[in-house]
């Protein structure tokens, strides 16, 4: 039932950008997703798709893998769009029907905005997809540690996720098992009005929480015993390696996000020159 | 016949990098009154076989039909399916969830609509089934009882539906010798009353030749082979190569004919055993 959610889920291969450092995978992914934000153009949003293209491509993720990350925020998407067609106006009118006005303007810029929200999903999930939660979570610990000289605490906050991310796959199996036990005693989730739907999901909380605490208790007892204290002289199995992916990645995604930049600065002086580029 | 299983097939997560062939091929029947011991390691499909007994696991190909229920039309009427089938899943007390062990044990039954007369007759009768005290248990909240009573009132949660077959998946799993021996007492009990047929996943060995009237032997999805607790010697070598053992008894057995003793097959008891033994011994000191 829930083996289906495709957030944060990671696709194994052995590919160009799954064997990319982790850390800096965070850090292009944030440059590639500001970069979105400066791209005013089509021309640049084709761009990005020649990027996003090669980066589906570098990762080996099924592109159907990719485009699922997009379920999740449909709704939000045309929501916007249709708020953007209705709402923004300039340029030539095309419909005007009592309060309703639908402008040039308006249509272009819902769909800017859709294909802007499109790639920051699609490039945002391919970080989760081709990055294991540990080495995440170990790339989030090493990039917020300058986080440190203020006393924020760095190491429980990677901690809590990493637990957090550990537990969740363990928690999905529980509720799982839970759900078909249930049923087996034939509980129905699917059939009724709200209310009655929502009662019907006591029988699976009670037994979750009480198999969480039960966890969390276990853990924190393993823990112990195990002398964990913290951050204090812990050390990693598994060391972040920055390689000639790391390099070659950096330079395309850079290279990128100079082009963007370049196109927004130059925007006054181009703009006579090649029209077409910012539409 | 109780349960008909033709070349089932099933695949998780199909087309996917996570695709795996559960089951391949599964032929089984099960007769009426017979107990079934399902042996096999962890991986080898035995809980996803058994969860398509009842419909958890939605029928991918191949032909199961389960009392007269055939999961292959496009309606399956699942709620009878369900009252059909108990089953009891491992460690089934995660499971519990109500304020007292009255409601838990009545869950089954509310949910099949069934009179408050009706329900509080079948919870009685499930609670005195698996040997718990009604008014002692009955307004208890679960959570308060042992393991051992816990998992006897999750079984009772099950029986209060009064299933014709009951399929238990490692009922035993985390208990001590006499909680083991209470819950496989039960399920002989249950056989004698309520039900007719018994599908048991269980690892142990000695417990299966001591209970189950024919055992089938999973491996990598499919079945490797089915037989019966007797006759579980001859397959000693196999089952070793699978990394599973044959009963104690059995290899017992095996041991004495090597030594030029041949005791029958059906010494599955360390009391038949006993007296095939003295029968023997007293034959010798005869000749």
């Amino acid at each position: 039932m829930f083996r289906d959610v495709a957030f944060g889920q990671y696709y194994p291969a052995e590919s160009f950008i799954h064997k990319m450092d982790a850390r800096i995978k965070i850090v292009l992914s944030v440059l590639y997703l500001a970069g979105i934000f400066f791209i005013q153009s089509f021309f640049g949003f084709g761009i990005i798709l020649v990027l996003l293209g090669i980066m589906i491509a570098a990762s080996k993720v099924p592109f159907g893998m990719v485009l699922r990350s997009i379920k999740p925020i449909l709704f939000l998407l045309v929501f916007t769009m249709i708020l953007n067609v209705f709402f923004v106006s300039g340029g030539t009118v095309i419909v005007e029907w009592w309060i309703i006005k639908i402008t040039s303007e308006g249509v272009l810029f819902a769909v800017r905005m859709a294909l802007r929200l499109l790639f920051l999903v699609m490039g945002a999930s391919l970080l989760t997809l081709t990055t294991t939660p540990v080495d995440l979570t170990h790339a989030i610990e090493k990039l917020l540690k300058p986080l440190n000289v203020i006393h924020f605490p760095v190491h429980e906050l990677a901690l809590i996720m990493s637990i957090a991310l550990r537990f969740i796959p363990s928690l999905m199996e529980e509720t799982d098992r839970i759900i078909r036990a249930q049923t087996a005693r034939g509980a129905d989730f699917e059939s009724g009005n709200i209310i009655k739907r929502a009662k019907a999901f006591v029988p699976i909380l009670i037994p979750l929480l009480i198999g969480a605490f039960k966890r969390a208790d276990e853990l924190a007892t393993a823990m112990d015993a195990r002398c964990y204290r913290g951050a204090k002289g812990r050390t990693k199995m598994k060391i972040l390696k920055t390689g000639w992916r790391d390099w070659v990645g950096s330079f395309v995604i850079v290279l990128f996000f100079g082009v963007v930049i370049t196109l927004n600065i130059l925007q006054p002086q181009l703009v006579e020159l090649v029209p077409w580029m910012f539409v | 016949m109780s349960i008909v299983v033709e070349n089932l097939n099933y695949v998780y997560n199909p087309k996917t990098a996570f695709e795996k062939h559960a089951l391949i091929d599964v032929n089984l029947t099960v007769d009426e009154g017979e107990f079934l011991a399902i042996i096999g390691h962890t991986g080898s499909g035995k809980s996803t076989f058994v969860q398509h007994l009842n419909g958890l696991i939605k029928l991918q190909s191949g032909k199961i039909v389960v009392d007269g229920i055939d999961l292959t039309q496009k309606k399956v009427d699942y709620k009878l399916l369900r009252a059909t089938v108990g089953m009891v899943f491992q460690y089934p007390e995660y499971q519990l969830f109500a304020d007292t062990v009255y409601n838990d044990v009545a869950f089954g039954p509310k949910n099949l609509k069934l009179s408050s007369q009706e329900i509080d007759e079948r919870v009685r009768e499930a609670l005195n089934l698996v040997g718990l005290n009604f008014d002692y248990v009955s307004q208890k909240s679960p959570f308060e009882l042992s393991g051992g009573e816990k998992r006897r009132v999750a079984i009772a949660g099950v029986i209060a539906m009064r299933p014709k077959i009951l399929v238990l998946d490692e009922p035993t799993a985390g208990l001590d010798p006499s909680g083991k021996n209470e819950i496989l007492n039960l399920v002989t009990k249950l056989r004698e009353t309520t039900v007719h047929t018994v599908v048991m996943i269980n690892h142990d060995m000695d417990e299966v030749a001591r209970y189950a009237t024919k055992v089938a032997v999973f491996d990598k999805g499919s079945v490797k082979f089915v037989t019966t607790p007797q006759k579980l010697y001859l397959k000693r070598d196999e089952l070793v190569q699978m990394g599973l053992d044959i009963p104690t008894l059995a290899k017992l057995k095996l041991y004495l004919s090597s030594k030029g003793i041949e005791v029958g097959e059906d010494c599955l008891t360390s009391e038949k055993m006993t007296r095939e033994l003295e029968k023997l011994a007293k034959g010798g000191e005869n000749v």
